[in-house]
C-alpha cells in the first residue's frame, strides 16, 4: 500500500516535468524548428524587440523574404541571435537561399559573425526560424538565471518554499 | 485515527474516511486489492517514460537527426494521455478501495464522494453479484467534537452496510 502511495506521488511529479517537456516537443515538431520560443539576449534588434522578450518562431516557410526578421545560429556557437533579413539569393525555385542579416541597432551588417569567414547565411541550414509573435519582457528571468550567479539558488530556494509550504 | 482533523473541512473528513477504509475491511475479513491502482500506475509510468525516451533522444542526436520518432512518440504521448484520462474519469471514477472476503471470495468495490459544504460522505458499496448500495453518512455520527475519528462506530456502520447489502435483493 505503501509503495503504491510513494509511486502514485512519484507519477504526479513525473508528470509535472513530461507534460511541459511534451508541450515544447509538439510545439518544436509544429513549427518545424529544435527551439521554437527564444529569449532575445542583446539589444541589437532595439527598438522592436528589447532583451527579454519572448520570442515564436516558425520554419515552415520555403524561403525567407527582405525585412524578415530571424533567428539563426551560427556554427560551434549555441547562441540564437535575432535579426533581420537585409538581402537574399536564391536559386530558380528556392531550393537554395543565401540572405545576409543585419540587426537594425547595429551599424554594419552582419558578415563579421558568420563562421568560417562566411559571407551569407544558408536559409536550410542555419536558420532557427523566422519570428512570429512576441511576448514583451517575461523572459527576463531566464537572463536574470543565467548571467547572476546566486539567481538559480535564489530561485531553487523558492521553490523548495513554496513546495514545503504549499501542502497538498 | 490517532490525530484530530478539522471536521469543519469535508474533504478533510472524507480524504480521512477513505484512508481508514482498508483498516475497517480488513477487520470484516476483506483483503485488499490494487487492480485499479496498478493499472493505473502502468499506464501513468508508461507516459513517463515515452517522455524520458524523447527527451533522451533529444539530447543525444538533436532535433533534426530524430523528427520521425520524435513524431511518433510525441503521438504516443497523446494518445496514452487520453487513455489515462479516460481511465480516471470512467473506469476507476472515484474508487477508493476493493477488497476481497478471505472467507466466501466474495469481492466489493467502495466509491466515496462528497459535495461541498455539506456534512455527508457518500458512500457506494458495490459487490461481485451486481448488487449496489448508495447511502449517505452524516459525519457528525463517526466523528467526535474534538475532531478524532471514533473508528469503532465507523466500523459498526460499515458492519450495517455490508450486512444490508447483502439481505438486498438482486435489482
Amino acid at each position: 500500500m505503501n509503495l503504491r502511495l510513494e509511486l502514485t506521488k512519484l507519477l504526479n511529479l513525473c508528470f509535472v516535468f513530461s507534460s511541459a517537456y511534451m508541450f515544447w516537443q509538439g510545439l518544436s515538431l509544429v513549427a518545424n524548428t529544435h527551439s521554437p520560443i527564444v529569449v532575445v539576449l542583446s539589444g541589437s534588434m532595439e527598438p522592436a524587440f528589447q532583451r527579454g522578450d519572448i520570442l515564436f518562431l516558425w520554419n515552415r516557410n520555403q524561403a525567407s523574404n527582405v525585412g524578415d526578421i530571424v533567428v539563426y545560429e551560427v556554427d560551434g556557437k549555441q547562441i540564437p541571435i535575432v535579426h533581420r533579413v537585409l538581402r537574399e539569393h536564391h536559386s530558380a525555385n528556392f531550393e537554395k537561399q543565401y540572405l545576409l542579416t543585419k540587426g537594425d541597432n547595429n551599424a554594419a551588417n552582419d558578415i563579421s559573425l558568420y563562421a568560417n569567414k562566411k559571407i551569407y547565411l544558408n536559409k536550410q541550414k542555419d536558420i532557427v526560424g523566422t519570428v512570429k509573435g512576441y511576448f514583451p519582457q517575461l523572459g527576463y528571468v531566464t537572463i536574470w538565471v543565467s548571467e547572476n550567479k546566486y539567481a538559480k539558488f535564489a530561485l531553487l530556494g523558492l521553490l523548495a518554499l513554496s513546495s514545503l509550504v504549499g501542502g497538498e | 485515527m490517532s490525530k484530530p482533523i478539522n471536521v469543519y473541512s469535508i474533504s478533510e473528513v472524507a480524504l480521512s474516511l477513505d484512508e481508514s477504509l482498508p483498516d475497517i475491511f480488513g477487520r470484516l475479513d476483506y483483503k485488499q486489492t490494487f487492480r485499479l491502482i496498478d493499472q493505473k500506475l502502468i499506464i501513468g509510468y508508461s507516459i513517463a517514460i515515452v517522455a524520458a525516451t524523447s527527451f533522451i533522444l533529444d539530447k543525444k542526436f538533436g532535433h533534426n537527426e530524430v523528427i520521425p520518432y520524435q513524431t511518433a512518440l510525441v503521438s504516443f504521448y497523446f494518445i496514452l494521455s487520453i487513455i489515462f484520462w479516460y481511465f480516471k474519469k470512467y473506469v476507476e471514477k472515484s474508487t477508493v478501495y476493493e477488497g476481497t472476503n478471505t472467507k466466501t471470495g466474495e469481492k466489493i468495490s467502495v466509491k466515496t464522494s462528497y459535495v461541498e459544504a455539506e456534512p455527508f460522505y457518500n458512500f457506494v458499496l458495490s459487490n461481485s453479484k451486481g448488487k449496489s448500495l448508495n447511502v449517505k453518512l452524516e459525519i457528525n455520527k463517526v466523528f467526535n467534537e474534538p475532531g478524532f475519528l471514533q473508528t469503532n462506530l465507523f466500523y459498526e456502520w460499515i458492519n450495517t452496510q455490508l450486512q444490508t447489502l447483502d439481505a438486498k435483493k438482486n435489482e
